[in-house]
């Protein structure tokens, strides 16, 4: 039985005491201050469920039935350390809230009766949440006082994991849409967009507009109708921040968006997510069943006049659908392709009405400022960039995972602090900031800020916040083709800069991982030729292509030129790839002592590169060999080396 | 409003709300283009536009850009230069490399922009697009290895003949311009009219060619081949050969024919005639039994294809004579072999128009009678001026040449339904003679003469109220659609063509096309119209003479309409 009517009715009244025992017991409940059965959440955001949550859902779900015990079990998102998941809290009544790491299927019935029987299940623990009426598990560290959540400043990702994404009552008793009902009943909408502004807040995915800016343009604009979008079409590789947020806290953006709606005079509102997001679509689809089931989306909201309506269009994932012309046209069902700007969506954008597009990051800032207020959320983050940004960390990185830091803290903090450092005491390299449109940079960018202004000082920028970090043993040149060949079929195709570029860009860089073949296109000076080109087709890609992906795409290969020229160099003087990631430039050789003649290696080669007879040293020509490897990995004596 | 900007260090005068590339073509700075349409909303999609403004990081491109006070705008920077050339090389870079033997080789827009921009060598090598040549469809070859994505078809299609066959798909380096669903042209609801030949900038879209297939006929003594020629064509090429005296254009055509192999050479108005005739008796008749109105145009080959895609019931609305170029192939085979007692099967026609949609319409199931085809080749303005050229013929000192003497009378509708408006034009003269026996004076008040999208009006002929539709161009098709498929009966007659202006502004005509030159187009067939002698088909001796002597077959001369299911 959902209590949402109830408990909006007791943000609406002054008297917040309860009368109703049952509804107090239910709301104590809901904020985890006093539980009467056993609560166990399991972390089954996309992360979570990669990593084998269903499985373990299932077999908690069995334990549970099979003892008879009475326990509520909820599915919950991700609580932003990915690596770590699935994440399983165990909240037993009178103790306190226990978070399990890395428990999986086969674990679970080992780790649940040690927590049944009030024991530690010591290989599993991250964390518990300590609440002075509650007693703590022993030798279990303090949520406060682990360091990946400790040195964050979590105000978006605040809930994510640890309220029920399913459940609109307990958003609301932890003081959710108490923002939504206070602005619409006190608050003209230019008051709200005077308070966004004064907040300092900017936009998340990049560009860093001001959004309280953005709001007022589109409310001074007439219109009878407005849109609001909010942009959760995230397809960056190795950005996933919308995803979570959707996923864990659904109602968070929801209100967000309508205090943004109500701010610009939008009655209409629509979410554009990828269809690949199935978990968050799912997700953001009961919270806005629930959301219009209390009142709080729909025709005249809790009496004060407001019209307010969220439809979820679900976008067909292509890359170029995140540019705001490009998700407007989709959204209007045309193909997807990005508008030259002017004008603006704010003046005329969806169906040719004024409309706000806002990234899922930038509206889940908006209820925590409306709460606070401006002035709360300016005094975080540094001069000009207020708040927090969230950022991805995945790749070589100790803790894949979530982070979100008060601006103006820097990348080294970020990393080792936060994340744990480079995965297996490897030596950092280089950390890929905003995915193929964002920045390639180096160990002395470390030391750099998270602010929009220095970042554009030195050429750089936020972008949408996913940092992927490569350590010794990546090469530069093979993630750049990597991102140009993803970036080749992303490119919506209009302009001709971009469509026609990336693709010789990816070809350049083909070519300078390759060995000179016989063919024409790999000699030595087309390789030459290539990368003085590569410098100067990106320059005037940047110059003349439409929209911010056809000028951003190249961005990437400029910072990387700049960071890593000596890489480049090699690849292309001296023929080598430190990290031996580019095959084609692997040399083999057979060690004539070592090699016993087995035959072993001729048999597996795909390319009959290795000739010899038996019972004497094989050889390798070197004109045939593809540089597979599979020689060294079939060799028993060792005799196979690679230069 | 006007103000003051900086083009190139000069102070221009401008007026707000122009873009920038309006106000640099007004002030005779050429600045590159390659998606840009007059008449259509800038897309921005080359970036050949591209100039320097001060205080903008990058380039932005001219043609979507509205000038501003604080501009001041570099066109041909150094750096502006350079990326345009860079872009053409881009461009090139993933275009076949056969200049020399491309239909479009000295009248393609990337070959002049590649000179221009002096583009002398392969900068950039890399994987070539490779698709397939599209020769499916009957008048339209479609080489997608040529096309450069500019997207002018498209937009052609959609919003100046209303059709959309072709869209965008694909993304990125897959990205393609295509009919419904990836086949081949001859499945999608193409009309075949040929406009997108007309803004194509290279040879990606191109009219099938044909002149090779009759010109062995050419050697053949038993075989006479007869050039069938429309009145649009010879005006065209008055024009754009540079002709100069318009007086003996019928001499210096029948020499030019002559030149080129051609035993009798015909106008096709002599079909226009018939055509016309058979179409006031027919109307006579629907009249008089108050059914099956509105009465249609078929005489458009593209609407009729469009009409039969509809998959509507009213087919029968349709007027139900061949049109008139069919006609014309029709009676010149029965009537020179009744004459010079030649068999039919050895006479070729070939009919020489300005549409591409005629190549098809030729090859329609009804067009062959007694194993004897109507017309045997269709070519288009382009092609005989292609073999003109072939055959070295310099028109303007050539010795003009007699008529062949069949025919040698028409009247003026010949050269109005060339015209959007015009056939309504002769078909209400016509009506008007055969009703009230006079020659009907002052249209000009109806405004059919104008090439709006949409027009109505009434007109009293005889003891009858008639009310009249004129489409030009299927943008305004809407509205036609929904009176057929009420049928309603207070509409006597719709007019449609599809290429906006008429076969005048056809598919087939010289590249590239421009708003002047179908104006001059337009004054020039006005001109012969108005000072033509014979106004009506029932004045016509030479008709009337065929006619008399029951040379053909009025029933060979219906034509056959039947649905169409096509990818839409």
């Amino acid at each position: 039985m959902s209590i949402s009517k109830e408990l909006v009715k007791l943000i609406l009244q002054k008297d917040k005491s309860v009368a109703d025992n049952t509804i107090a017991q239910q709301i104590a409940v809901l904020r985890r201050e006093s539980i009467t059965k056993p609560v166990i959440t399991v972390g089954s955001g996309t992360c979570g469920m990669i990593a084998g949550a269903n499985e373990t859902f299932k077999a908690i779900e069995e334990y549970i039935t099979d003892r008879g015990i009475e326990a509520q079990l909820q599915k919950v998102g991700c609580i932003g350390i990915c690596s770590m998941e699935p994440v399983v809290e165990i909240h037993i009544p009178g103790k306190t809230r226990l978070f399990l790491k890395n428990l999986t299927e086969e674990k679970v019935n080992d780790a649940l009766d040690d927590a049944f029987h009030h024991i530690v299940p010591a290989e599993h623990t991250l964390m518990q949440i300590e609440n002075g009426n509650l007693s703590a598990w022993p030798n279990v560290p303090n949520y406060n006082n682990v360091p990946f959540f400790a040195l964050q400043n979590r105000i978006v990702l605040k809930n994510c994991g640890l309220i029920n994404p399913y459940d609109i009552d307990q958003y609301l008793a932890l003081g959710g849409y108490k923002a939504f009902i206070k602005t619409i009943r006190n608050y003209t909408a230019l008051q709200i967009c005077d308070l966004v502004e004064e907040s300092g807040l900017r936009g998340r995915s990049g560009g860093g507009y001001t959004t309280g800016k953005k709001w007022k343009t589109a409310l001074f604009e007439q219109s009878e109708q407005k849109y609001l979008i909010c942009n959760a079409e995230e397809s960056d590789p190795g950005a996933f921040m919308d995803r979570a947020i959707i996923e864990g806290d659904p109602h968070r953006v929801i209100e967000g968006m309508a205090i943004a709606a109500y701010a610009i005079g939008a009655t209409k509102a629509f979410v554009y997510i990828r269809s690949e997001y199935t978990v968050a679509i799912q997700t953001l689809d009961t919270a806005i069943k629930q959301a219009k089931a209390a009142g709080l989306l729909g025709q005249d909201i809790q009496g004060s006049g407001f019209n307010f309506d969220i439809s979820i269009r679900k976008g067909p994932g292509a890359f170029v659908c995140g540019e705001e012309t490009a998700l407007i046209s989709s959204i209007e069902g045309d193909r997807g392709m990005p508008e030259t700007k002017p004008p603006f969506p704010a003046k005329q954008g969806l169906f040719n009405k004024p409309t706000v597009v806002n990234n899922v990051e930038t509206l889940a800032n908006i209820a925590e400022i409306i709460n606070r207020g401006p002035s709360w959320f300016s005094a975080i983050g540094t001069e000009k960039s207020k708040g927090t940004k969230i950022f991805a960390i995945s790749g070589k990185i100790h803790h894949t995972s979530l982070v979100e830091v008060a601006m103006g803290t820097s990348f080294r903090q970020i990393i080792f602090d936060i994340a744990g450092g480079i995965k297996d005491d490897k030596h950092f390299k280089a950390m890929l900031l905003g995915g193929p449109v964002g920045f390639c940079l180096s160990e002395k960018d470390l030391d750099l800020h998270v602010d929009f202004d220095i970042l554009r000082n030195h050429g750089l920028g936020v972008g949408s916040g996913g940092l992927i970090i490569l350590d010794e043993n990546n090469c530069i040149i093979d993630t750049l083709k990597y991102y140009m060949d993803f970036m080749q079929y992303q490119s919506c195709g209009k302009c001709i800069p971009c469509r026609e570029g990336i693709k010789r860009l990816f070809e350049i860089l083909t070519r300078i991982t390759h060995k000179p073949l016989n063919s024409e296109d790999n000699s030595t000076l087309e390789r030459i030729k290539g990368i003085i080109q590569l410098e100067e087709i990106a320059q005037v890609m940047k110059a003349t292509s439409l929209c911010g992906l056809g000028q951003s795409v190249v961005n990437p290969i400029l910072s990387a030129l700049e960071r890593f020229k000596h890489e480049f160099e090699e690849h292309l003087y001296e023929r080598k790839c430190q990290a031996w990631i580019c095959k084609q430039l692997r040399t083999f050789t057979i060690d004539v002592d070592a090699c016993t003649g087995c035959s072993l290696c001729a048999r597996k080669c795909p390319t009959s590169a290795i000739i010899g007879s038996k019972r004497m040293p094989y050889f390798i020509i070197e004109e045939k060999c593809i540089g597979c490897g599979y020689c060294i990995d079939a060799c028993k004596f060792d005799a196979v080396f690679v230069k | 409003m006007t103000f003051e900007i900086q083009i190139n260090n000069k102070p221009v005068t401008v007026k707000r709300g122009e873009t920038i590339l309006e106000v640099l073509n007004r002030i005779g700075i050429k600045v590159p283009t390659l998606c840009s349409m007059k008449g259509f909303a800038p897309t921005g999609m080359c970036r050949m536009c591209v100039i320097e403004v001060e205080g903008k990081e990058n380039l932005i491109p001219a043609c979507s850009f509205k000038v501003e006070e604080w501009m001041k705008i570099q066109t041909h920077s150094p750096r502006v230069v350079h990326a345009r050339k860079t872009i053409v090389e881009l461009l090139l870079a993933n275009h076949p490399d056969d200049c020399l033997f491309c239909e479009r080789n000295g009248n393609c827009e990337l070959q002049t922009l590649a000179e221009e921009l002096h583009v002398r060598e392969r900068t950039i090598k890399g994987e070539k697009r490779k698709f397939y040549i599209d020769q499916s469809a009957l008048s339209i070859v479609y080489d997608t290895d040529k096309c450069i994505l500019c997207g002018r078809c498209i937009r052609v299609c959609r919003e100046t003949i209303g059709n959309h066959t072709f869209d965008f798909a694909y993304r990125g380096k897959r990205m393609s311009v295509l009919p419904a669903l990836n086949k081949n042209l001859n499945h999608s609801n193409c009309l075949q009219c040929g406009q997108c030949i007309m803004v194509c900038p290279t040879a990606a879209l191109s009219d099938k060619v044909n002149f090779s297939e009759f010109k062995v006929f050419f050697h053949d003594v038993n075989k006479k081949a007869v050039a069938v020629y429309s009145p649009a064509v010879a005006t065209t090429l008055a024009e754009t050969l540079g002709l100069k005296s318009k007086a003996s254009l019928h001499g210096i055509l029948s020499a030019v024919f002559r030149k080129l192999g051609f035993d009798y050479i015909i106008d096709s108005s002599i079909g226009a005639d018939l055509m016309l005739q058979m179409q006031c008796e027919e109307f006579i008749s629907r009249l008089k039994a108050n059914d099956k109105f509105p009465m249609v145009t078929s005489c458009c080959p593209s609407w009729v294809k469009y009409f039969e895609q509809l998959s509507i019931d009213n087919l029968h609305l349709l007027s139900s004579q061949k049109s008139s170029g069919q006609m014309a192939g029709h009676i010149a085979k029965r009537y020179i072999s009744k004459k010079d007692n030649i068999a039919v099967e050895n006479i070729i026609t070939v009919s020489i128009v300005p549409c591409t949609s005629r190549k098809y319409e030729a090859k329609r199931p009804e067009m062959v009678i007694d194993g004897i085809t109507d017309t045997d080749a269709v070519i288009t303005t382009r092609e005989l001026l292609r073999m003109i050229k072939m055959n070295g013929i310099d028109i303007n000192n050539i010795e003009p040449e007699p008529w062949s003497g069949f025919f040698a009378t028409n009247s003026s509708a010949g050269k109005l339904v060339n015209i959007a408006g015009g056939t309504t034009e002769a078909f209400i003269i016509n009506l008007h003679y055969e009703l009230t026996g006079k020659i009907l004076d002052g249209l000009k008040p109806l405004n059919t003469r104008n090439l709006k999208e949409y027009k109505e009006f009434s007109l009293n002929i005889g003891d009858h109220l008639i009310n009249f539709v004129i489409v030009n161009g299927l943008s305004g098709i809407n509205k036609v659609i929904d009176i057929i498929k009420e049928g309603k009966k207070d509409i006597h007659f719709i007019e449609v063509m599809v290429c906006q202006g008429g076969c005048i502004a056809g598919g087939g005509q010289p590249l590239p096309a421009s708003e002047e030159s179908l104006k001059l187009r337009l004054k020039n067939i006005y001109e012969a119209v108005d000072s033509a002698a014979i106004r009506t088909c029932y004045e016509n001796a030479s008709l009337a003479e065929m006619l008399r002597e029951e040379i053909i077959d009025k029933n060979n001369l219906r034509a056959l309409f039947l649905k169409k299911e096509v990818l839409l």
